[in-house]
């Protein structure tokens, strides 16, 4: 326990502190951003929206003026007794005119109400709809199936109109329900409460007062339970790293213990700190089975999570440089594990994010193990590969010098081809590491699918070729092997990782997504080729060629092999 | 003034080094990610907006109940809520429980001076439920206002309410906004925090590694050396808002205001900056060095966030609300007071700078 331990836990309880339930959830980026021009004497002057600025000006003449030389977004003047919102056709106006219909519609809302309080006569005329909101459980596994995205899309396809197979129950002319014998008709809790509540008691609210709940909230609970994992993991990076520059490392590596010892004795504690946590944070959402796999879901993540650490903590050669590898890891893992969730219930992009899983059991759905599993693949092999990385390269020459990334990278590979003999098991070993990283780069490239629109499955998969073709090829570099075997074993490795890695997107993503991720699929064998030939193609130029040269000319033939397929079946020519 | 000797030292061993290039990468991610947060944004505050909706398969769906259905047609068609018209509530419930519809609305438009009494059903443990209530909301709002409207008419035309008409809006304009509000105040800001972490790794490593006895042993005072660091990470810092601007400028949106946002970021990079080495110089090691500075980079982040709500003087000096105005046109004359407190807590901050700088001698 030292003074950095102290601080986080101060820490933790200043954010506990500064964290009250803050009402309004509007973002301060957001406060008074657009001018909205208004007539001095006009009521709207006494109006204080969030995010307008009322400015007054003495009449029409001078408001107009004011817009056309952009001093205001929009302005809103008087017109047969009703107000009308002019503004001046750029973007920002538009967003202006956005804000202003809202803030307009909810000071009606308020005039209204007064209205109706002042002469209650009026009040089923100026307030003509009365709610009454009820709230009841779903099937939640069944909302997030294939066959209910069937069942809505048959839904649009009958016109706005089913006609009604089971007809058990009759809705009565003053809105409630009788509910009546028959198969469907079990009792459900809406249904019996709308039978029993009469028109008199119920508690009714206006269509304006409904109250829209914070719509982040599983992304804002997945990011809290979150945090302290990855501030874990980045105290034992720190703990690492101030032993290499403080040179502790070297009494270590002095004792009788192995490398593999030193980092398994400073990683432990951590570990289990967060082996713990994910099991609290598991129950939390569901005690039960269901917590269970949501604990394995933070375990898996807290294990990439703490082998990353280790992984920076080598590579990096000052604390400048951790801190930036461990901000550029934090913000991966926000954006590529953490935000997808945001459209969690909402859309198929949410499985994207692991999290998915543990917002599904903590709305009580049942998450098969094989669900499991394949979501959590790619981030278990991460693991594998960051721990890998870590063994093969925590000597004491990385420690004590700054090492560059090349050295380190023939340290890795180095230590691979001592524990691999076999040169088949060596490529397919190495290149099935490196999968997960094109892994998390699809993942990536599937958000860009949404605002480049048509250009993006030819972006995404020119970019593939390049990245696929040069992991498959890095192993080569740091052992020579015979071209075809190296070739038949990293295309064959590539292969069958990167399609095990994506089943689980596949299925619940790409699969509704459309476009080219579908097209491959059903061209597994000529896919397999191609992958196979690229490689062993680029593998013979760069064993035969005694220049860089021929690298360079085996790594433009590769892709341009690989671009080639790719174009072929976006064509429907294979 | 022998800081600049610091300052190249330090600027050259940041560009050596793999920092720059995970400092690129970092906002890299951040702008590629823009355009998720900007149609999640859109789909979230105005469902109506979203092109991006249909393509995603993520309509709402809502089982309508009545036996006066042209009135609810009428009031679904404008909007992006699929509705379908059930003969029972049963079979309705039936597919709402099974969630293929999100929402159940049961009940009949009167044409009396009586209001009606519809009953919205909602799903308790679904995420889905706000975008579903938000979706509902504004489909209800609008046939309310339809329907008083009609009630007016024919009941009491001597009243007269407050409409309203928006001229000309097109909804696609609030995509951009999630640009000002999120994208640009946060990638200009980043580098401005990340100035501060910068002084305290290349402080307390020196600390920590007995470089520090180099520069105590040069002809160079301590302020020189401390100033020469600090200057080089604001560089760094300034750099990349710039960049980041250039971007966004040329890729994305067109923010006005470029030298006052760039006069902005410079000044909270060296308050940053100038917190950081204090707090460097006064703790030395950098594990307990860089928590502590979580504090003040926490507490900024936080103005960034809805915390700031809680009080009207934190909102106006939120940067998050200074960058994104700016950035939006506002003249920075309207800003005075802020800029005028950013100069004075720059000055403050450096002066305590320069007065904590012998602490560097002290190992």
């Amino acid at each position: 326990m030292d003074e950095a331990v102290v601080l986080l836990v101060v820490l933790t309880g200043f954010l506990m502190l500064v964290t009250p339930a803050v009402r309004d959830f509007s973002l301060p980026s957001s406060y008074k951003l657009y001018r909205i021009g208004y007539v001095e004497g006009s009521p709207l002057g006494g109006l204080d929206p969030y995010s307008l600025e009322m400015v007054p000006y003495h009449d029409s003449i001078e408001m107009i003026y004011a817009s056309n030389v952009n001093e205001v977004d929009a302005f809103v003047d008087r017109a047969r007794g009703g107000y009308v919102v002019f503004g001046s056709g750029n973007r920002k106006s538009d967003a202006a005119l956005g804000n202003m219909g809202g803030v307009l519609a909810a000071y009606n809302a308020e005039l209204i109400s007064e209205a109706a309080d002042r002469d209650p006569s009026l009040s089923g005329i100026l307030l003509p709809l009365r709610l009454q909101v009820m709230e009841a459980e779903i099937d939640y596994p069944k909302a997030i199936s294939a066959s209910s995205d069937e069942r809505r899309r048959q839904l649009t396809g009958l016109g706005g109109y089913v006609r009604d197979e089971i007809n058990v129950n009759d809705v009565r002319s003053d809105g409630s329900v009788v509910a009546t014998a028959g198969s469907a008709g079990d009792s459900s809790a809406p249904d019996a409460k709308a039978a029993t509540a009469g028109a008199g008691d119920m508690s009714l609210t206006l269509p304006e007062q409904l109250n829209v709940e914070f719509p982040f909230a599983n992304l804002y609970r997945n990011m809290t339970l979150l945090s302290p994992l990855i501030l874990f993991s980045i105290l034992l990076s720190l703990s690492l790293a101030r032993e290499k520059v403080d040179r502790n490392i070297e009494n270590l590596f002095a004792a009788p213990l192995t490398g593999t010892q030193i980092l398994v004795g400073k990683a432990l504690p951590y570990a289990l700190v967060m082996l713990a946590l994910s099991l609290i944070y598991g129950l939390d959402t569901s005690f039960g089975f269901g917590g269970l796999e949501a604990a394995l879901v933070f375990a898996v993540i807290s294990s990439t999570l703490l082998s990353f650490s280790m992984f920076s903590a080598v590579v990096a050669r000052s604390y400048r440089e951790l801190t930036f590898i461990g901000s550029f890891s934090i913000f991966t893992f926000f954006f590529f594990i953490i935000l997808p969730n945001v459209f969690a219930g909402v859309s198929v992009l949410a499985f994207i994010s692991p999290l998915d899983t543990v917002t599904s059991i903590g709305n009580g759905a049942a998450v098969p193990a094989a669900d499991l599993v394949l979501s959590l693949l790619p981030y278990a092999s991460l693991t594998c590969f960051f721990a890998a990385f870590t063994a093969c390269t925590f000597n004491p020459e990385s420690m004590h010098a700054s090492t560059d990334l090349r050295l380190l990278a023939r340290m890795f590979y180095g230590g691979l081809s001592r524990r691999l003999s076999g040169g088949a098991a060596y490529a397919a070993v190495s290149v099935a590491l490196l999968v997960p990283f094109i892994f998390v780069i699809e993942s990536i490239l599937a958000y860009l699918v949404l605002p480049l629109g048509s250009i993006a499955p030819l972006a995404s998969l020119g970019l593939l070729a390049v990245v696929e073709e040069a992991v498959k090829i890095l192993p080569l570099l740091y052992r020579r092997m015979n071209p075809l075997l190296y070739g038949l074993s990293a295309g064959a490795a590539f292969f069958v990782t990167e399609k095990a890695f994506n089943i689980y997107l596949i299925a619940k993503v790409y699969s509704y997504l459309g476009g080219p991720y579908m097209l491959f699929l059903g061209k597994m064998l000529p896919t397999l080729i191609v992958h196979i030939a690229a490689t062993t193609v680029f593998a013979a130029l760069v064993y035969y060629g005694r220049r860089r040269a021929w690298g360079i000319l085996g790594f433009f033939a590769a892709v341009s092999i690989h671009m080639a397929y790719n174009l072929m079946v976006l064509g429907g020519m294979v | 003034m022998k800081a600049h000797i610091v300052f190249d030292h330090e600027l050259r061993g940041m560009l050596r080094e793999r920092s720059f290039v995970f400092m690129v990468l970092l906002e890299l991610l951040l702008v590629s990610s823009s355009g998720l947060l900007s149609i999640g944004y859109v789909i979230m505050t105005s469902p109506e907006a979203s092109s991006a909706l249909g393509r995603l398969g993520s309509l709402i769906y809502v089982g309508v109940v009545s036996d006066t259905r042209e009135a609810f047609a009428s009031a679904f068609e404008g909007s992006s809520v699929h509705y379908v018209f059930y003969d029972s509530m049963a079979s309705a419930m039936q597919d709402f429980r099974d969630g293929v519809i999100d929402a159940v609305v049961l009940g009949d438009i009167a044409g009396g001076t009586e209001p009606s009494v519809l009953t919205v059903t909602l799903p308790s443990n679904s995420p889905k439920a706000p975008l579903t209530k938000l979706a509902i909301k504004k489909v209800l709002v609008n046939m309310e206002s339809g329907l008083r409207q009609e009630k007016l008419n024919l009941y009491a035309p001597e009243v007269e309410l407050a409409s309203y008409r928006i001229m000309g809006y097109r909804p696609q304009g609030r995509q951009a906004e999630i640009y000002f509000v999120f994208t640009l105040p946060l990638l200009l800001f980043l580098p401005c925090i990340i100035s501060g972490s910068l002084i305290i790794d290349s402080l307390t490593q020196d600390f920590e590694s007995k470089r520090i006895l180099n520069l105590v042993c040069a002809p160079l005072t301590s302020g020189e050396a401390v100033f020469g660091k600090a200057m080089a990470c604001v560089v760094v810092s300034v750099a990349q808002s710039a960049t980041w601007l250039m971007v966004l400028t040329i890729a994305f949106v067109n923010p006005e205001n470029h030298i006052p946002l760039i006069v902005t970021c410079a000044l909270y990079s060296v308050i940053f900056t100038n917190i950081g080495a204090v707090i460097a110089l006064h703790v030395k090691k950098m594990r307990a060095s860089q928590v502590l500075y979580t504090f003040a980079s926490m507490s900024a982040i936080s103005m960034y966030s809805p915390f700031a709500n809680v009080h009207p003087l934190l909102l106006s000096f939120s940067p998050a609300h200074i960058l994104a105005k700016t950035a939006l046109g506002a003249s920075y004359t309207s800003f005075a007071w802020q800029y005028a407190a950013l100069i004075a807590l720059s000055a403050a901050t450096t002066l305590i700078l320069l007065g904590s700088s012998r602490k560097i001698t002290e190992i």
